[in-house]
């Protein structure tokens, strides 16, 4: 049994009937030779980390370990409640929670990294929101989390999760493709659209760097999860009204890998090209590490 | 076989981790934090217990950002046996104070020769012993153990049950030594044998993809020229 592209995935799910969150878990009990109700266990187990990490994330005080973010998502929060953003309700609230787990992480939180701990907080804002708006319970939130888990695994497969290897169009726009994948999936899309919101998100993000001040996981990481875990509705959206991705999945992966190959090494992860280099920055660091 | 979770044979150390989702862990860095606490965990496994005392010497980038990741936190969290997702981890330096435990911090500009940017050296004072362990994060939480003591070049990397033993050379003797662990029906996925420089003392790495049952050590103990054995368990 090998599933390793979208192509992969559509045969068999055409095959058996199944759904992609079904291939999903039956593919992953295969490769780690575990049970699938030990799977979803463990699942829940995620689950409940992401609720946790948006709950104390959402109140966490004080600065971030390198001290450039200090629980500014309370600004936001504050619009929110006074109706004041031009954002809708749900992206706002999507922004909050984004922001929260991801300073959280930077303040040594407890975190599902989601493909990795400077993305953390794109998939569990999108998925828990949406999820609670449209009323859902355990079981399909679940679902949603195994279809973003194989998108992300077709993605590493084929080409690099890894800021350092790709930069951050690896890293962030890998979890917005999930999430995308995911949002569709609690939408009850087919297959194919979830694949389809997935190669949108992914496409968009093509050509984004890592250049992060200091090394560390904070600027402009943060605030990136925020956008980019709104960019993953984004995409979601456009798959669920019937628009199709021109660059279907499968070759916008070989696209990120092609130009992951053409990015130098500043721009990935090293803070020596970018923002990295900027005066700011390197004040910045400065006071940090003296 | 051990209760630990039923994921052994696969080499997935963490059951909170899947194919892109995972693991669960305390930020804010796969390699500085997350991978930090694993090669504290693993020092500790390599000695044995905990130690009294342990000096550590960040080389690299551990050097550079470890305040920025928590990276000081996250090694004596390891060296406490605190997993990953331990939320005590950032109160690590308070706790290995309230054990007693005394923790000193070196900076060295000089990365170990061929060893990865992300490399930290444990001396661990355990009696009147003294161990030297070097161990290097090399993304995405994945750590290496690449010295212990004198013996260089090693690959234990934490995923996998490992046995050391220490015997004397004699033809036939790694042959009787894995004839043991395959009696167990399990299967040998590393093996670094250093004898040369040692003179007539032999030490032998072997990691297993399959857990190892506590008998298999009386039973390697019992081979001629067999000097002592030892477990160095999966992370």
């Amino acid at each position: 049994m090998e599933l390793e592209s979208r192509k992969d995935l559509l045969k068999y799910c055409q095959k058996t009937g199944k759904s992609l969150a079904e291939v999903a878990i039956e593919y992953e009990s295969h490769l780690f030779k575990r049970s699938k109700d030990a799977l979803i266990a463990d699942m829940k187990h995620v689950l409940t980390v992401m609720e946790e990490s948006r709950e104390k994330g959402g109140r966490w005080e004080g600065k971030t370990l390198g001290g450039m973010f200090s629980n500014e998502m309370k600004l936001l929060q504050k619009n929110l409640d006074n109706s004041t953003t031009l954002s809708g309700r749900l992206l706002t609230k999507v922004m909050v929670d984004a922001l929260s787990i991801a300073s959280y992480n930077a303040c040594m939180g407890r975190i599902v990294a989601a493909p990795t701990a400077g993305s953390c907080g794109i998939l569990p804002a999108a998925l828990l929101n949406v999820r609670d708006e449209l009323g859902l319970g355990i079981d399909e939130t679940v679902h949603a989390l195994f279809v973003a888990d194989i998108i992300g695994y077709i993605i590493a497969q084929n080409a690099t999760v890894s800021g350092a290897e790709g930069g951050c169009q690896s890293e962030c726009g890998t979890a917005a493709a999930m999430t995308a994948g995911a949002i569709a999936a609690l939408k009850g899309a087919e297959p194919e659209v979830m694949l389809n919101a997935a190669a949108l998100a992914l496409k968009n993000c093509l050509g984004l760097t890592c250049d992060p001040v200091a090394t560390l996981v904070e600027v402009p990481c943060i605030k990136r999860n925020a956008f980019l875990a709104v960019h993953a509705i984004v995409a979601a959206d456009l798959a669920l009204a019937g628009i199709k991705s021109v660059i279907p999945f499968d070759d916008v992966i070989v696209a990120l890998k092609d130009t992951a190959s053409r990015m130098p090494p500043e721009l990935k992860e090293t803070s020596e090209g970018g923002l990295g280099i900027t005066k700011t920055a390197k004040r910045i660091k400065r006071d940090l590490f003296a | 076989m051990s209760a630990r979770e039923d994921n052994s044979g696969s080499g997935m150390g963490n059951v909170n981790e899947f194919c892109s989702i995972g693991p669960v862990m305390i930020g804010p860095s796969s390699s500085h934090t997350a991978g930090a606490v694993k090669l504290g965990r693993l020092a500790r496994a390599i000695v044995g217990h905990e130690p009294q005392e342990v000096e550590i010497v960040l080389y690299g980038s551990f050097a550079k950002t470890y305040k920025g990741h928590g990276t000081d936190k996250a090694l004596v969290a390891g060296l406490l046996d605190l997993k990953v997702d331990d939320e005590r981890i950032p109160d690590a330096l308070e706790i290995a104070k309230q054990k007693s435990l005394h923790i000193s911090f070196k900076k060295d500009e000089d990365l170990p020769e061929g060893c990865h940017p992300n490399t930290v050296k444990f001396i661990l004072k355990i009696g009147t012993k003294r161990r030297k362990i070097i161990g290097s994060s090399l993304g995405g939480g994945d750590v290496i153990v690449t010295e212990i003591d004198n013996y260089k070049k090693l690959k234990i990397t934490g995923r996998y049950d490992t046995i050391c033993i220490i015997h004397k050379n004699r033809p036939g003797i790694i042959r009787d030594v894995t004839a043991v662990i395959a009696d167990f029906d399990i299967n040998v996925n590393y093996l670094e044998s250093i004898t040369g420089t040692m003179g007539k003392i032999g030490y032998t790495f072997i990691s297993v993809d399959q857990d190892l049952p506590d008998e298999i050590v009386k039973r390697i103990n019992t081979i001629a020229g067999i000097d002592r054995t030892y477990l160095i368990r999966r992370l």
